[in-house]
């Protein structure tokens, strides 16, 4: 990197970071059209206290269309039904339409059409959303969502999770919402491959889960989490950020980071309300307290994450590459342990790193962002140490009159064998059976990159 | 005549390798004495002849050294040599090079010193440096011997070396040990250059030298023996099977495994008392003494606090499964690095005290204060993880996580290349996030909950 270009480097720093809050982007969606799938299936002619939970579906839609019609003219309801025209016994696979399209003073027509309508049929819910797909106009100014209430499981072939990919690829752009009304899933994670699944049991949990879909469905406070890197570009993708309630500390809101439709910007839906804590899951981890966003708008946060990269390899045999490596702070807090042979993303800073061989490897590394910190180490030769008796050893790694342990068998029994980074060592040996520390025996020993040695006791 | 000493020696040679034979073949239970080589370095230098007490200086000497040859020769496994400087040239040739090996080490030599001596006259200048240098390929090589010089001189050093620094390199080489020096007459300022030269002996008057010649046969031939012990928390020798270094000049001269003998005490090892010693002792973490030195001709004991504990991490590892090793990391508290490694299910033996403990499972199990007490195991046990195995139809980015307090915390990043991948996770509640590669928001992302219990395999199938 030149001079140049580290010169606009804090400039941008303080332009990204001095206010959290940042300057409002596109896509600035004009409007908000929302989809209702709702299930018309015989099962909703099922009661809840004194209605069927047809009718509780209802009046809340009522409700719901009535005070967001209110407030927001930039938003539109439609309403598609599935298993409301055949019987179930004639196994209508295809029971679907779109009763009500998208406008604005479409409130009557809801009244009439859910009024009129008799629970009967099938539950086709891959094939209804599959069909869904194309009942949003073609309007790149629209957020589209779908809404899908349903009391039951798909009842025909259909694979729902199939037809979810689909929706996102057609400008669905956030993950459907699925309310069951009292929908008892043995897997609790039938409907993630959908969207959000939220489930009701009375008309007053249909009513608090129908707000909470509906204020994130409508709105339009929108973000993006850039992660800057060394070269102060946001380019960095692929990494788990956690997002938190600053004052309940409540999760609320996990993604890995993603570069986004081409042209387009990689956006988040989060409530402007909150303040939150973000923790970047990098190594170590980055943490950014009390981000706000500015309502109705589309907030960039920005954080510097200069990664680097360690590669540490070990010479000759890819084979034994399953020696660790522990990357640690100068506190000595254990940040990493990573197989040898790999790349391991660090973010800048000063580490202490500790390679599990024999004996084991220290250094201490710098590592820049955006750079490769290599460290070779030699390949390992082999050692093995033989005794006729039980006995006691010990190798040590010597230079001049330094002589530091770095193994240690109480009980050697035989034989043993060890790989060892090639150098000078001694072996010193004591067999248990007698006892006089004179029986010591020493042998002096050197250990080169992939040969074998043996010592004989 | 040439003939006879040829047989002579050569039946000599016999009888000695025959007995080297016959000492192989029996097992060595009893070892023998390392041999001593002894070298007199003599000032033959003009100032020699001058009076000391009446006789001169030179004829001092010369009888000192007689005396002490007569003394060691019946010892064990000592050999003598003779080497003079001084004594070939005038002083007024100020030959810097004049030092000369009068006696050679050989079976004859405590008969030739004497004869050889008679017919030196000191006449020359002190090349102390230039001799010293010198005797080192006086000496046979030998790894285990004791090489030792001892220098007479009434002088110091007239040409231009550095008699400390060449001593020191010779130590540090191993070729002999700490020189013996015996400073002769009551020049008392002219010597003190000569302290770093080795163990330095000021003598102002015959007698003196005379009892410094006592000390340094003593120092030389009597048996100094050392029991190191090892104390426990209550002051009792009770710790050992520990390795032992000695080290002197950078040199580690021996070591010992310490033994606690039939009674139950620290066996008697038999150390040089010549050196000052650096005493390690492999404890973990080690424990150091530096400049112990011993007195010579007697039992000495030093005593070492090293008690110790153990230390197990164990976990029940009942599926094949988990053959690969776990790691446990011990450290100092304070200290970045490990002290040392141990595998789980193994014992490892520490000095009392403190310990942070690294357990490198998945996730790690950091303990900050894991207390080793004297004579018992701490024993960690850990439940027994279980295999996760993630499938996927396409590749994933992401990790699996924990929650930590209020806030999740990377467990492991998932491989972004496989399609199938099996952790080995400890039992807890963890969240995979994962993302299918390839989609471009991340709105995409997913959380699957999923609970590791002891010992069980789990599957999850992504689609």
């Amino acid at each position: 990197m030149k001079w140049r270009d580290y010169k606009f480097l804090p400039l941008l720093a303080i332009l990204l970071l001095g206010g959290l809050r940042a300057m409002s982007q596109s896509p600035d969606y004009r409007k908000t059209r929302i989809l209702f799938v709702l299930d018309a299936s015989g099962s909703m002619k099922g009661q809840w206290k004194n209605q069927t939970k047809f009718e509780v579906a209802k009046e809340i839609l009522i409700d719901v269309l009535d005070s967001v019609y209110a407030k927001n003219k930039n938003v539109e309801f439609g309403l598609r039904l599935f298993g409301h025209q055949s019987p179930r016994d004639e196994k209508d696979c295809e029971d679907t339409r779109l009763e009500i399209p998208f406008g604005q003073n479409n409130l009557a027509q809801f009244e009439s059409v859910l009024s009129e309508v008799t629970p009967q049929g099938q539950t086709p819910i891959a094939y209804s959303l599959f069909q869904a797909i194309n009942d949003f106009p073609e309007d790149p100014g629209s957020k589209n969502v779908v809404i899908l209430i349903t009391d039951g499981l798909e009842s025909c072939e259909g694979n729902p999770c199939a037809v979810a990919p689909l929706l996102s690829q057609n400008h669905i752009a956030l993950r459907p919402f699925v309310i069951g009304l009292g929908l008892e899933l043995e897997n609790e994670d039938y409907f993630d491959c959908i969207g959000k699944f939220l489930n009701a049991n009375d008309k007053t949990s249909l009513e608090n889960v129908m707000n909470v879909v509906i204020s994130q469905a409508v709105n339009n406070t929108t973000a993006e989490i850039r992660l800057i890197d060394a070269k102060g570009q946001a380019r960095l993708y692929n990494i788990p950020v956690s997002i938190y309630n600053q004052r309940s500390k409540k999760l609320e809101k996990v993604l890995i980071t993603a570069r986004g439709y081409k042209g387009e910007s990689d956006t988040i839906y989060l409530s402007p309300v909150p303040d939150y804590d973000i923790i970047v899951h990098t190594t170590p981890e980055i943490i950014k307290k009390g981000v706000s966003l500015e309502p109705g708008r589309h907030n960039i946060i920005a954080i510097d994450a200069p990664i680097g990269y360690l590669q540490v390899n070990r010479q000759g045999f890819r084979k034994i590459n399953d020696v660790q490596c522990v990357v640690r702070n100068e506190e000595g807090k254990l940040l990493s342990v990573f197989n040898i042979n790999n790349f391991q993303p660090l973010l800048q800073g000063r580490y202490f790193i500790e390679i599990l061989t024999l004996p084991r490897v220290r250094k201490e590394i710098s590592i820049r962002g955006g750079e490769n910190y290599r460290l070779e180490i030699p390949a390992a030769g082999r050692l093995t140490i033989n005794s006729s008796r039980i006995g006691i050893y010990s190798i040590y790694k010597v230079s001049g009159g330094k002589i530091d342990r770095i193994y240690e068998n109480r009980e050697l029994r035989n034989k043993e064998t060890l790989q060892l980074q090639p150098g000078e060592y001694l072996a010193v040996f004591r067999q248990y059976k007698y006892k006089s520390s004179k029986l010591t025996k020493t042998k002096n020993f050197s250990i080169h990159s992939g040969s074998a040695t043996s010592i004989w006791f | 005549m040439k003939k006879q000493i040829f047989h002579i020696l050569f039946s000599y040679f016999i009888c000695l390798s025959a007995f080297a034979l016959a000492a192989q073949s029996k097992p060595a239970d009893k070892e023998e004495d390392p041999p001593t080589y002894i070298l007199f370095l003599l000032d033959a230098s003009q100032s020699m002849n001058e009076s000391w007490d009446g006789a001169p200086m030179f004829d001092v000497a010369r009888r000192l050294i007689n005396q002490t040859v007569r003394e060691l020769k019946d010892k064990p496994n000592m050999h003598f040599a003779l080497r003079v400087y001084g004594s070939e040239y005038h002083y007024s040739v100020n030959n810097c090079k004049d030092s000369k090996l009068e006696v050679g080490f050989g079976p004859y030599s405590h008969i030739l010193i004497p004869s050889r001596l008679n017919d030196i006259r000191p006449k020359g200048i002190t090349p102390l440096s230039y001799a010293l240098e010198e005797s080192a390929s006086d000496f046979p090589r030998r790894k285990e011997a004791r090489n030792i010089i001892i220098v007479m001189t009434d002088g110091r050093e007239s040409c231009e070396g550095d008699p400390c620094a060449v001593s020191a390199a010779l130590q540090k080489k191993g070729i002999i040990l700490k020189p013996f020096v015996i400073g002769l007459g009551y020049g008392s300022e002219s010597f003190t250059n000569l302290d770093c030269v080795g163990i330095y002996y000021e003598a102002k008057t015959p007698d003196e030298a005379k009892n410094a010649m006592g000390d340094i046969v003593k120092k030389v031939s009597d048996k100094t023996t050392v029991q190191i012990n090892l104390l426990d928390e209550n002051g009792h020798p009770s710790e050992t099977d520990v390795n032992i270094s000695f080290i002197s000049n950078n040199r580690i001269e021996a070591n010992y495994y310490h033994t606690l003998n039939e009674k139950g005490l620290p066996d008697t090892l038999e150390i040089d008392p010549i050196n000052s010693y650096t005493i390690k002792v492999h404890t973990l973490p080690p424990v150091v003494r530096e400049n112990v030195s011993f007195e010579s001709g007697r039992h000495n004991e030093i005593d070492i606090p090293a008690a110790q504990g153990f230390l197990k991490v164990s976990m029940p590892q009942s599926n094949t499964l988990y053959n690969k090793k776990i790691d446990v990391l011990i450290s100092k508290r304070g200290q970045v690095y490990a002290l040392n490694e141990q595998s789980i299910n193994s014992r490892g033996k520490y000095l009392t005290g403190k310990y942070r403990v690294s357990i490198l499972t998945l996730p790690p199990i950091v303990l900050d204060t894991v207390n080793i007490r004297q004579n018992s195991t701490t024993e960690i046990t850990l439940p027994e993880p279980g295999l996760v195995s993630i499938e996927n139809k396409l590749e994933l980015v992401g990790g699996i996580f924990q929650m930590k307090g209020n806030r999740l915390s990377k467990v492991v990043d998932l491989n972004n290349q496989l399609l199938k991948q099996t952790i080995l996770l400890q039992p807890g509640r963890y969240q995979l996030i994962y993302r299918k590669k390839i989609t471009l928001r991340s709105e995409e992302t997913r959380i699957k909950n999923f609970e590791v219990s002891m010992g069980q395999s789990i599957r999850i199938k992504l689609d």
